[in-house]
């Protein structure tokens, strides 16, 4: 596992570009979720063969076109596509489908809808395959955008593909005018605020008590109540991730890890958990703040609700109210009412030691993705985005901070 | 004399700004996102660029601080890390070498924090957990500090008024 060293002196990057040796060490070392594995294994086998090449409109079209050739029996016309922005991720097309619904029974009508493709790297390594599950998983029970095909085995498209329905809506009411990179600190306003409270923890509980024996999501493991195993996995994910994407190494990094690994609770109740669970992350409506959708699978993970709740508490997405003085977590609510609201909508219990363990985890897993993965990403040229993950790894230092705050709080 | 690199980014700022930007399409939102990002991280590296060897060398001190005592540490409980005293006197060497440039100095900061995680994990599990565990998270709020007075103008602080300036953070005082 050692860099050897070039002839310069200087030593050779192993994870630029990773032997087979070193890929199956990891692997060996941080066993996780069969589906994560073999995401994470075709990014490290692929990471070697360069940058990422840009996809043009053109290119875009055509492999749709086969796709849709191949999926339904009766003829279509793809019109008005065009890029979106937003997001540092993946890359996102918009366009309108002229057909007759998926098995062709229909009146021929127009549907809005997104490409949504993976870079060749991205700042989270996900699979297409759960993302579209999940959501399909949710369509009776939330509002989530209409899934019609996904390509995680890239059949059709140069890289892991899903096609939904376009849904109306925004992450953030005009009247916000704060600017940064995503939608952190969002403030839906004094008029919009009950209303987008409400939803959200409606949506909440109807994912953290979803009955999972009657949803097909094979591309998930479940972990079992009464042991710490998916958590344990969770976590040996990142430390993969971590190892496989890192610039350098970080002693308090390892010590969260290590802390994380002995430390992990028991599964009181298995739930569907966004894995990032915050404004920004659901669109509204501007006229009244009903949610339209639901959006950002990619992360969802079978277990523990705490994860969610400390996503949606944390202090980045809070801001403080028109008072002056009361901070409001995920825009909506004082941290205590935000619980009580929870507890109130799902009927589970807010546990304050699982509330601590999850906020060491997800400042962990922050850096791990702002520092490690964006750094790797946009060192070999791998995204469309590669200027936002650099100036997203400028975020280090405070997450740093918050990571070594929130585990000296732990450990009290 | 070369061409002066402060001039050239501010050439190259100005070229954008002033004739780049107002070209790029509307009805291409990601080429708009992208070119105001290009111009506010050029902007960035323009205004930090004189500091960097000063900082490199500032993050190479904190890290030897904290990797000395980890070592203290690592002494007096027995654990078994291999080569700590060829990183301290390695790093040493080069904080006195005027020669060193920015690349070097990343280098050796990296085997620190290699070393210093090796004590982390040698320690894991013993009696000499709990003093590695305090160690490492009180020094790291130096070198954090360091890193957000770095990124200030980046605009991910809640309350930029509790960030130093670099300056300020960069004068050691021993």
């Amino acid at each position: 596992m050692m860099a050897s060293q070039q002839p310069s002196g200087a030593p050779v990057d192993i994870r630029q570009a990773p032997t087979a040796e070193f890929i199956a060490e990891l692997r060996r070392r941080y066993p996780t979720e069969a589906e994560i594995d073999r995401v994470l294994t075709r990014k490290m086998a692929q990471r070697g063969q360069g940058t990422f090449v840009p996809v043009t409109f053109e290119q875009i079209s055509q492999c749709l076109e086969a796709m849709l050739h191949k999926k339904l029996n009766h003829g279509f016309r793809i019109v008005n596509a065009r890029w979106m922005t937003g997001g540092s991720s993946k890359l996102q097309i918009s366009f309108e489908l002229e057909w007759q619904g998926l098995d062709g029974s229909q009146a021929r009508h127009i549907t809005p809808m997104v490409l949504r493709m993976s870079p060749s790297e991205s700042i989270v390594e996900t699979s297409r395959r759960r993302e579209f599950q999940v959501i399909k998983a949710l369509a009776a029970q939330i509002p989530v955008p209409a899934c019609y095909w996904e390509d995680e085995e890239m059949e059709f498209f140069p890289y892991p593909a899903m096609v939904f329905g376009f849904v109306s809506g925004v992450a953030k009411p005009a009247s916000d005018t704060s600017q940064q990179v995503t939608g952190l600190g969002i403030n839906y306003g004094a008029r919009l605020r009950t209303r987008v409270t409400d939803e959200f923890m409606r949506g909440v509980a109807a994912f953290h008590n979803a009955d999972i024996s009657t949803m097909d999501l094979n591309a998930f493991e479940i972990p079992k109540v009464g042991t710490n195993e998916g958590v344990r996995k969770q976590v040996n994910m990142w430390r993969r991730i971590w190892e496989e994407d890192r610039g350098e190494e970080e002693p308090l990094v390892q010590l969260a890890g290590n802390w994380l690994e002995d430390n992990a609770p028991v599964l009181d109740h298995v739930s569907i958990v966004h894995g990032d669970c915050r404004s920004g992350n659901y669109l509204i409506s501007e006229d009244d703040g009903h949610i339209t959708a639901w959006l950002d699978w990619e992360l969802a993970v079978l277990g523990d609700r705490h994860q969610d709740l400390t996503w949606a508490t944390s202090l980045a997405y809070s801001h403080i109210a028109e008072d002056g003085k009361t901070l409001l977590v995920n825009g909506m609510l004082p941290l205590d009412e935000f619980y009580a609201a929870y507890e109130k909508a799902t009927g589970l219990n807010v546990d304050p030691q699982r509330i601590n363990y999850f906020r060491v985890y997800n400042a962990w897993v922050s850096y791990i993705v702002c520092v490690a993965t964006g750094y790797r990403v946009a060192k070999g040229g791998k995204s469309h985005q590669d200027i936002v993950l650099t100036w997203l790894n400028g975020i280090g230092g405070l997450l740093m901070e918050q990571l070594r705050h929130n585990l000296m709080e732990a450990i009290r | 004399m070369i061409p002066e690199i402060d001039i050239q980014l501010a050439a190259v700022i100005k070229s954008l700004s002033d004739n780049v930007l107002p070209a790029v399409d509307n009805s291409n939102p990601l080429a708009g996102e992208q070119i105001r990002l290009c111009l506010a991280t050029l902007g960035m590296i323009k205004k930090r660029l004189p500091d960097l060897h000063r900082y490199q060398r500032h993050e190479l001190e904190l890290n030897l601080d904290l990797l000395t005592s980890l070592a203290e540490i690592a002494t007096n409980a027995g654990l078994a890390v291999t080569d700590l005293t060829t990183a301290l006197n390695s790093s040493r060497e080069t904080l006195n070498d005027a020669t060193m440039g920015a690349t070097e100095i990343e280098q050796q900061v990296r085997v620190v924090k290699d070393k210093a995680v090796s004590v982390v994990n040698a320690a894991r599990g013993t009696a000499a957990e709990t003093e590695v565990m305090a160690l490492v998270l009180n020094s790291q709020e130096a070198m954090d500090l360091c890193r957000r007075a770095w990124t200030l103008e980046m605009g991910f602080e809640p309350d930029p008024s509790q960030i130093p300036a670099l300056n300020q953070l960069l004068c050691r005082q021993d």
